[in-house]
């Protein structure tokens, strides 16, 4: 295994990118917000004093090794996530260990970090703990089913679920996108998108965290600075796949940047027009339009 | 050989004697009468000897020696010693059952007992038709004057409508008679059967063989005219209506088979339709009883109904071979159970069958009880499991559907009854009570339960000449059951032992499917029993059901053709109701889960009986393959019983409560164990028959969408339960719902993820549910919101229910992920689109009900009262990670279980798998089980070391030291959130759990019970009522026997 | 057929009518009797040959060429062990019908239903 070690390497280089991208993404995305909402907002590079802030903390408190170990669960799942999945097409280093598994494993790797966060949170014994996580995978249970039909759409368009394989046959133009020969899914899939983004409408499970309980507050410290580390990973990864899945994927970074700057700016300005759903409404939501529009991209292949 | 005269002569003699030896004393007659029951009983045993051994040859007998009509003749064969040795005997034995009423009596009692006997012996022997009337009206009066003796209302009542019924039967049978007599100028039954084929007069011959037959209709107590013979078993004495149910109607049931010739095919098929009308009517009128004493008429008026609609069949379909194999266990079975059963009532003497708990104060009577009931219901190795497997399959090689239909319709209702009066007497009550035992009346009933398992054993022998190896997964339960009184954890060790031995020796002989489900269930067995020997308090039958159920599962997949499979079928159903029914307050639930079992073998049982119809002349699993063209019929009907007993959607009703009422260490061994015996019925049946095209409907695709919606639905109701075992019953039902699925897309990735899951679901299950055992065992609730923050005192069974969900849920790394992944991969490859959906769907909120599993267990706040609990004993920690072991082995290299599984599958299917190093490869995409592992094991390793690192001084708080909102709670251990966990979810998605099933199953069984209800009303107690029901039964029968031509 | 035939069957009808609408249990029992004895009629009408004797061999003529002489004896043998036997379970019904009068002072037979369903 003589490319292990340059395999290591570019992960390393891919992830130092990510990273960096992704805080800065998220400041772009407070100061929208801010605009929005008529405030001047913090400067983009807000993320980074948050991180260094938080890491700078010098107590914690620990409510028991579970607890300890969330946000560790966390980044893990964040990173990994990132690491099963090809980034730019074509290019040696930013293929990561994509080798691992194919979109299934990228799909289900998704919940590793989040199951690993709730049992951590769970031990704190918070009552608005559990109540944010019940809403959070009640809502990811949802709005899983039109991606997996969109994804199973693709599978099917394509006859392969290896993601490589799908942002291959996507190559030649915009024409050859999956938003194009393939909308009926793209549609479900995007809407889906707008579940998994933590945006408005669908971001009740944020709620007791604003009351100030729940994970930001009961972490802190390092293990706050782990999870907002991990969310720069997260939110990039989850951009990418939906990149790779619908809109070409990406040969070169600048096309990553726009495509998936455009991909979150889609998320955020749903997201700052629209109040926020209860957890009932975005269920239903979700089992009803999406859904339906998934069954029909998939039903477009069984017959 | 003795003159069988001199049983007429012993008896008659001894009777007219006794008023002259009772002024001797009363010891004296007492013996004489004794001594008399037993000559009889020696001259029928020597006959029966010879038969059996002697090659003796049927021999006639007359009196004076002069031909009839002029004197009494009788025809001895080998069929009437059999009866005749089984009537003594019985009487002999119901003699000492109710020697101290006889006592009391005096000889009145003891002339009146021998009379019936000598009656009985007639009626068997006799060789011309008007000494059947004159030994019926012996016996009858006889009976009659037995069951009026003690003078109590209810007897007399029963005995004045029996007297009037057995005389209106006598009228017919005397008409009949003479008519035929005046035909045919005979009296002799063998010369009338050639006598009738000259006849001229066909009208008139019709008229009165209808009349003979109509008699013995009533005598056999045929529905609708049998109402006062119900009344009879309610209000006489159980010591008589146990004899005069084993040995009255045996005798009746014999001569009414010895006048079968001479009747037309006609009134043959007449008394085919009335037998099962009968049978089936008085089951379902059964299913309302509550007095034991009715219950066991009715069902002893079903079995007369069924002997005699299977005798009428031997006669009708000219096989003699028939009779022995089917028409003598069923009726043999009914004798014994019978009579024991009502012997057995008339000690317990409670009239509701549930105040029948109080059997459990003698343990000789409550098993007897057991093995009586399951004798009943026909389970194996008594006699009318074989009687009813050989008439069923008669019955198809035949193309009788119908019939089948009705007898395996009949037996579930009579199922029904029985067992939920068995239920009832499996647990102790609170109650307790004083029960009078008669030493007497014990001894005849363990003598008949000694002779029940002789002629089972008898039967269990001839049945299985050749292949009693394949009965050897048995004998460490029986062993067990014998070494009854051993202390409890040297019986457990020894379990352990016999499994390990047993996988030993046997397990490397094996190949393929056999192999695989052999190594699973021993290896799970084992590990799983080690949670056993955590037990203290004494059981006298625990460790020898556990080994009997795991036999059976053993005996399950060697089992190489239907025969064995499904007597290993129906004795897991019965072990492991009787394992489950050990549960506290388990009696409904328990019920619930033998219904549907029952059901689901009857299902089998008749698929196979089509199957068989193709091709009757084997049993072996071929047949199923031979069918294979014709039989879409076959196959749905194995398939549904397979479903039921994999709790699929709309049949999955007994899951939960079966699953929770259990003992919380067998649990285990149902879930991870038992459920795959459905699993393995579906790869059999799937490898023999495939799954059959038809015309219109594609049972595949069918299929497919039961296993996906199972696994949906079931995981949806198991995020609403509070109960942590109840949660995992329904998450088993998901799982095995994704087997389902997995095994009808009939590929080799299909049957590569099927086989994949089930070992996944088989290790997963046994952990959570020994885990739960664990915390069941120290906390003693099992309602998961009563329990909060355990982590603290319970950190290995909490890092245990950790592993198993992560694995469950199919989150990578572990196994969990490679059963989803395969899965998949074999549905996109299949084009089952939509199913996908919803099995991907189901593995989502599968992680709901996982994370409510564990965080309200074991995280959030404790409750003060578990404040001091500790962790769970390691009898139950060791085996939960010996599990967790394997798990993490297949997970690192899954290519160790994948080739195990490709290796049988792919010679059947064809490959759909390749290997790239430890890359698995499929037609769609990829998949390196090591690699995900290694690398997630590095970051997670990487970022816990450096988390460590950058603040080593992290302050511990206890639990209960949290502020939220500013404040800290008072009681803070009402602050876990755990009840009604998922309500948001229940208000918008609980349409998809709506009761629906339930509601159906609930309507049915309501239905059932009107109907019966409505049914039993005809049956006033008013005689006037009988009377008419016997005369209008006789127009109606005559005109479709008779006047139709 | 022949009239006895006929007038035993009248008897039956009207001991099985008797059997249905009289409720006193004597009279039920009765009823039956007036069954058997229509019956006992029918039995004898059959074994009747017209213009033969009875089965009794009392003169020469008939000891030489009994066959074709006499009626055949067994239906009046079965006949007279019906009777006999007619006989004692009515007396054992009529005794039963005693000992429910003893416990319950009544002789309508819709009082002794107890015993239902």
């Amino acid at each position: 295994m003589d490319n292990f070690w340059t395999t290591l390497l570019y992960a390393f280089l891919s992830m130092f990118l990510i990273f960096n991208y992704g805080m800065l993404l998220g400041g772009v995305v407070y100061k929208i917000i801010a605009r929005v909402h008529g405030r001047f907002g913090p400067p983009v590079w807000q993320p980074y004093v948050n991180l260094v802030k938080v890491m700078g903390v010098r107590t914690a408190i620990s409510h028991g090794i579970m607890f300890w170990l969330g946000p560790v669960f966390r980044f893990a799942g964040g990173i990994g996530l990132f690491l099963f999945m090809p980034v730019v097409f074509g290019s040696v280093w930013m293929q990561n260990f994509s080798f691992s598994g194919d979109l299934l494993l990228v799909i289900y790797f998704i919940f590793f970090g989040q199951l690993g966060m709730a049992l951590g949170a769970a031990e704190s014994g918070h009552p608005y703990s559990p109540m944010g996580i019940m809403r959070g995978l009640a809502q990811v249970t949802v709005s899983e089913v039109p991606f997996a039909l969109a994804v199973i759409a693709l599978a099917a368009q394509h006859g392969t679920l290896s993601i490589t394989e799908i942002v291959a046959a996507q190559q030649g133009g915009i024409a050859n996108w999956n938003m194009i020969t393939n909308p009926v899914a793209t549609l479900a899939g995007m809407m889906a998108f707008l579940g998994m983004m933590m945006h408005a409408p669908f971001n009740l499970h944020l709620a007791p965290q604003e009351i100030p309980v729940g994970p930001p507050t009961e972490y802190h410290s390092n293990f706050l600075g782990y999870m907002q580390a991990n969310r720069a990973f997260f939110a990039s990864a989850k951009l990418i796949l939906f990149m790779n899945l619908f809109f070409g994927g990406a040969t070169n970074i600048p096309v990553l940047v726009g495509k998936t700057f455009t991909l979150y700016m889609f998320a955020v300005f749903v997201g700052v027009v629209n109040p926020r759903f209860t957890l009932e409404n975005s269920i239903r939501w979700f089992i009803r339009i999406p859904t339906a529009t998934g069954i029909i991209a998939v039903l477009l292949y069984t017959f | 050989m003795v003159n069988p005269l001199y049983i007429v002569a012993i008896l008659l003699g001894t009777g007219f004697l006794l008023p002259l030896i009772s002024k001797a004393g009363r010891r004296i007659s007492l013996t004489v009468f004794f001594m008399s029951l037993i000559s009889v009983s020696a001259i029928s045993y020597q006959w029966l000897w010879s038969f059996l051994f002697g090659g003796q040859t049927a021999a006639m007998f007359y009196t004076a020696g002069v031909e009839p009509p002029l004197s009494i003749n009788f025809l001895i064969g080998y069929k009437e010693a059999i009866f005749l040795t089984a009537v003594n005997f019985m009487g002999l034995v119901g003699a000492i059952y109710m020697s101290t009423q006889i006592k009391e009596t005096g000889y009145k009692a003891m002339v009146l007992f021998l009379l019936m006997v000598l009656g009985l012996n007639g009626l068997i022997l006799t060789a011309d038709i008007f000494n059947l009337f004159v030994f019926m009206e012996i016996t009858s009066i006889a009976t009659f004057s037995l069951v009026g003796m003690d003078l109590k209302l209810n007897s007399l009542t029963g005995g004045f409508k029996y007297m009037i019924a057995g005389g209106l039967a006598s009228v017919f049978l005397l008409l009949g008679i003479i008519i035929l007599y005046s035909l045919t100028g005979t009296l002799g039954i063998e010369s009338m059967s050639q006598y009738v084929l000259n006849v001229d007069n066909i009208k008139l011959l019709s008229i009165g063989s209808f009349l003979l037959i109509f008699s013995f209709i009533i005598e056999m107590k045929q529905f609708p005219a049998n109402g006062w013979a119900i009344d009879v078993y309610d209000g006489a004495n159980p010591g008589i209506t146990g004899l005069a149910s084993a040995t009255g109607t045996a005798a009746v049931f014999y001569s009414l088979y010895k006048i079968m010739p001479i009747v037309s095919d006609e009134i043959l098929s007449i008394i085919i339709f009335t037998g099962s009308l009968t049978f089936i009517a008085s089951n379902l009128m059964g299913l309302m009883q509550t007095n034991p004493r009715r219950m066991l008429g009715y069902s002893s008026v079903a079995q007369m109904g069924l002997v005699m609609a299977a005798a009428a069949w031997s006669v009708f379909s000219q096989n003699d071979g028939i009779f022995f194999t089917s028409v003598l266990p069923l009726l043999l079975n009914h004798f014994f159970a019978k009579a024991g059963l009502f012997w057995i009532s008339g000690i317990i003497k409670k009239n509701d069958y549930r105040n029948w708990g109080v059997i459990r104060e003698n343990k000789v009577l409550s098993g007897i009880f057991i093995v009586m009931v399951l004798a009943l219901t026909g389970m194996p190795p008594f006699p009318g499991f074989w009687g009813k497997w050989n008439l069923v399959l008669d019955l198809a090689a035949n193309y009788e559907f119908f019939w089948i239909f009705i007898i395996l319709l009949g037996s579930l209702f009579e199922a029904g009854y029985m067992l939920r009066w068995l239920g009832v007497t499996l647990k102790k009550t609170s109650e307790k009570d004083i029960i009078a035992y008669d030493s007497y009346k014990v001894l005849a009933i363990e003598i008949i339960n000694i002779t029940l398992l002789a002629v089972s054993f008898f039967y269990f022998f001839r049945q299985n000449q050749g292949h009693l190896s394949y009965y050897l997964p048995y004998t460490a339960g029986l062993a067990l059951l014998g070494l009854r009184s051993l202390p409890e954890r040297f019986k457990g060790v020894l379990a352990l032992t016999s499994i390990f031995f047993y996988g030993y020796m046997f397990l490397p002989l094996q190949t393929g499917f056999v192999f695989f489900f052999n190594a699973m269930f021993i290896f799970g067995a084992f590990v799983l029993t080690i949670a056993t020997l955590n037990r203290k308090k004494r059981s006298s039958t625990f460790y020898g059901l556990l080994m009997l159920m795991t036999g059976s599962l053993i005996a399950i997949a060697n089992a190489d053709n239907i025969l064995h499979f499904f007597i290993s079928w129906e004795i897991m159903t019965v072990t492991s109701y009787l394992l489950i029914r050990r549960g506290n307050e388990s009696e409904k639930e328990s019920y619930s889960y033998i219904m549907f079992s029952l059901g689901g073998a009857f299902l089998i049982l008749s698929g196979f009986a089509y199957a068989y119809s193709q091709n009757p002349e084997f049993l072996s699993f071929n047949i199923l393959s031979m069918a294979q063209e014709s039989s879409a019929a076959a196959f749905i009907l194995i398939s549904l019983g397979f479903l039921i007993k994999s709790a699929a959607l709309g049949v999955h009703i007994w899951i939960a409560g079966a699953y929770s009422k259990a003992e919380d260490d067998v649990t285990p061994f149902i879930s991870a164990l038992l459920s795959k015996a459905g699993i393995f019925g579906f790869v059999m049946l799937l490898l023999t028959m495939g799954i059959p095209k038809t015309e219109y409907i594609d049972l595949a695709y069918i299929l497919s969408w039961v296993g996906a919606l199972t696994a949906l639905i079931g995981t949806m109701m198991a995020i609403h339960e509070e109960n942590a075992k109840r949660l995992l019953a329904y998450s088993s039902m998901g799982q095995v719902g994704y087997i389902i699925l997995a095994l009808s897309i009939m590929s080799g990735l299909g049957w590569t993820a099927a086989m994949f899951q089930m070992i996944n679901h088989f290790l997963i299950k046994g952990v959570l549910f020994l885990a739960i055992a664990g915390v069941i065992y120290r906390t003693g609730t099992a309602d998961m919101y009563k329990m909060g923050g355990l982590i603290k005192k319970m950190p290995w069974s909490f890092t245990a229910v950790m592993f198993g969900i992560i694995a469950i849920s199919g989150v990578p790394p572990l196994t969990g992920f490679g059963a989803k992944w395969l899965l998949y991969e074999a549905l996109i490859e299949k084009g089952w689109y939509l199913q996908t959906g919803a099995a991907f769907f189901a593995s989502t909120v599968a992680f709901l009900y996982c994370f409510r599993l564990i965080h309200a267990i074991f995280l959030g706040q404790p409750k003060n009262e578990f404040r001091n609990v500790k962790e769970a004993p390691a009898w139950f920690i060791v085996p939960q990670y010996i599990f967790i072991m394997v798990i993490f082995l297949f997970s690192v290299f899954p290519k160790l279980l994948i080739d195990q599984i490709t290796g049988i599958v792919d010679p059947i299917f064809g490959s759909g798998l390749t290997w790239q190093g430890g890359t698995a490869i499929t037609s769609l995409g990829y998949w390196n089980g090591t690699t995900v592992m290694t690398i997630v094991g590095v970051i997670f390793v990487v970022l816990a070391a450096g988390l460590f690192i950058k603040s080593p001084k992290v302050q511990k708080v206890k639990q209960f030291n949290i502020v939220f909102s500013a404040e800290r709670p008072e009681t803070p251990e009402l602050t876990h959130f755990a009840y009604e966990f998922f309500r948001p979810y229940r208000r918008a998605l609980g349409w998809m759990i709506a009761p629906y099933a339930k509601n159906f199953w609930a309507a049915v069984t309501e239905w059932t019970l009107t109907i019966s209800d409505s049914l039993r009303k005809i049956y006033t107690g008013n005689t006037q009522t009988y009377i008419f029901y016997i005369l209008m039964m006789s127009v109606v029968l005559f005109y479709v026997t008779v006047g139709v031509k | 057929m022949n009239i006895i035939h006929v007038i035993g069957f009248i008897l039956m009808l009207i001991g099985f009518w008797g059997m249905l609408t009289q409720k006193n249990m004597i009279k039920i029992v009765l009823a039956l009797a007036i069954v058997e004895t229509g019956l006992q009629l029918v039995m004898v009408a059959f074994g009747f040959i017209k213009g033969r004797t009875a089965p009794i061999l009392d003169s020469a003529e008939l000891v030489n060429n009994p066959a074709s002489m006499i009626v055949d004896p067994v239906p009046q043998a079965l006949v007279l062990t019906a009777i006999v036997i007619g006989v004692a379970v009515n007396a054992l019904m009529l005794t039963f019908v005693i000992r429910l009068y003893q416990k319950k002072k009544t002789l309508s037979i819709t009082e002794y239903k107890d015993l239902k369903w």
